[in-house]
């Protein structure tokens, strides 16, 4: 059963997805993508994206800025899905914004937190070798 | 420059450098202690150069932390909920920065969502080394060099880097 945007409940390996980019020193700098731009929020453990592309970038901006209140998002962080599973992570779709979708699956450990930390710090540093920088 | 000058030892350095040059011109000196004393005196510049030269960059980069810690001194400052970065973590991460070794090159910076701070070396496309300091004395570090990957957790002490973590980074600059 479809969602609301029409998108299917399951993430297609080849659907593009979008990381919205907000702090310029923290997730880029000026050709590359850092791994700061793909590790989840400490607090509900997931990485918020959008099954998007980057075409047109004017929507992107639009979808950031209203959809999503992100109002310092400058760009987008563009990854295939199949590029987050080759990670061994996987993705919750709940179209809220639509097209709304967390990355799911990160490492999180009480008994040692660093090395949790360390886990994902690889897993990200492996999506932003991968991802492409795309401004508005 | 500025900076070294206000060091106890670059005063010091800066007097001897002037009281120098007023009784050394080049090609003054006619004993062989004046030439030997010169000659003293031109290698200590030249290690003076190189050591501002390092402190500099170490300079820039706590300069750069200070700002980026400013930026992010507030919650949910990338909007998705991150944590502010700690006046600790900013201590933690100008201590580290301090432990550089010469001939290092210096990391890009970064602000993590959980507050911690990041340094990254991002020395070609395919290689990356980047590593974690928070308010813990315990350093969570990854890297990638083509395809192979990794990461590993060690104890930081204050005065320099552990050998592990200097040598996957040595690894991934080379």
């Amino acid at each position: 059963m479809p969602l609301p945007s029409g998108l299917p409940e399951t993430v297609a390996d080849d659907e593009p997805i979008s990381r919205f980019m907000t702090s310029k020193s923290s997730h880029c700098n000026t050709t590359a993508v850092k791994q700061g731009a793909f590790l989840p929020n400490p607090k509900d453990g997931r990485l918020s994206v959008a099954r998007h592309g980057a075409d047109p970038i004017e929507e992107s901006e639009r979808m950031a800025k209203e959809d999503y209140k992100l109002e310092k998002a400058f760009g987008v962080a563009l990854i295939q899905a199949k590029e987050i599973r080759k990670v061994e992570l996987d993705f919750e779709a709940d179209d809220t914004p639509l097209r709304h979708a967390d990355v799911v699956g990160w490492p999180w450990r009480e008994d040692d937190r660093e090395f949790g930390k360390a886990e994902r710090k690889e897993k990200a540093a492996a999506l932003a070798q991968k991802a492409e920088r795309i401004t508005f | 420059m500025s900076e070294t000058l206000l060091q106890p030892g670059g005063i010091l350095a800066l007097g001897a450098g002037v009281a120098w040059g007023a009784f050394a011109l080049p090609d003054s000196g006619v004993s062989p202690e004046a030439i030997s004393l010169q000659k003293s005196f031109k290698e200590y510049a030249s290690h003076l150069e190189v050591s501002e030269s390092l402190f500099g960059d170490k300079a820039q980069l706590i300069s750069h932390l200070n700002e980026l810690c400013a930026e992010c001194s507030e919650d949910d400052w990338d909007g998705y909920g991150a944590e502010a970065v700690s006046d600790t973590v900013l201590l933690c991460a100008e201590t580290f920065i301090r432990a550089l070794p010469d001939g290092i090159a210096m990391p890009e910076i970064s602000a993590e969502p959980d507050g911690q701070i990041s340094f990254d070396w991002l020395p070609t496309k395919t290689k990356t080394f980047t590593l974690s300091v928070g308010s813990s004395d315990r350093l969570a570090y990854a890297w990638i060099d083509g395809s192979n990957r990794g990461h590993a957790v060690d104890l930081f002490e204050g005065d320099q880097l552990p050998p592990r973590v200097l040598g996957e980074l040595q690894r991934i600059l080379s």
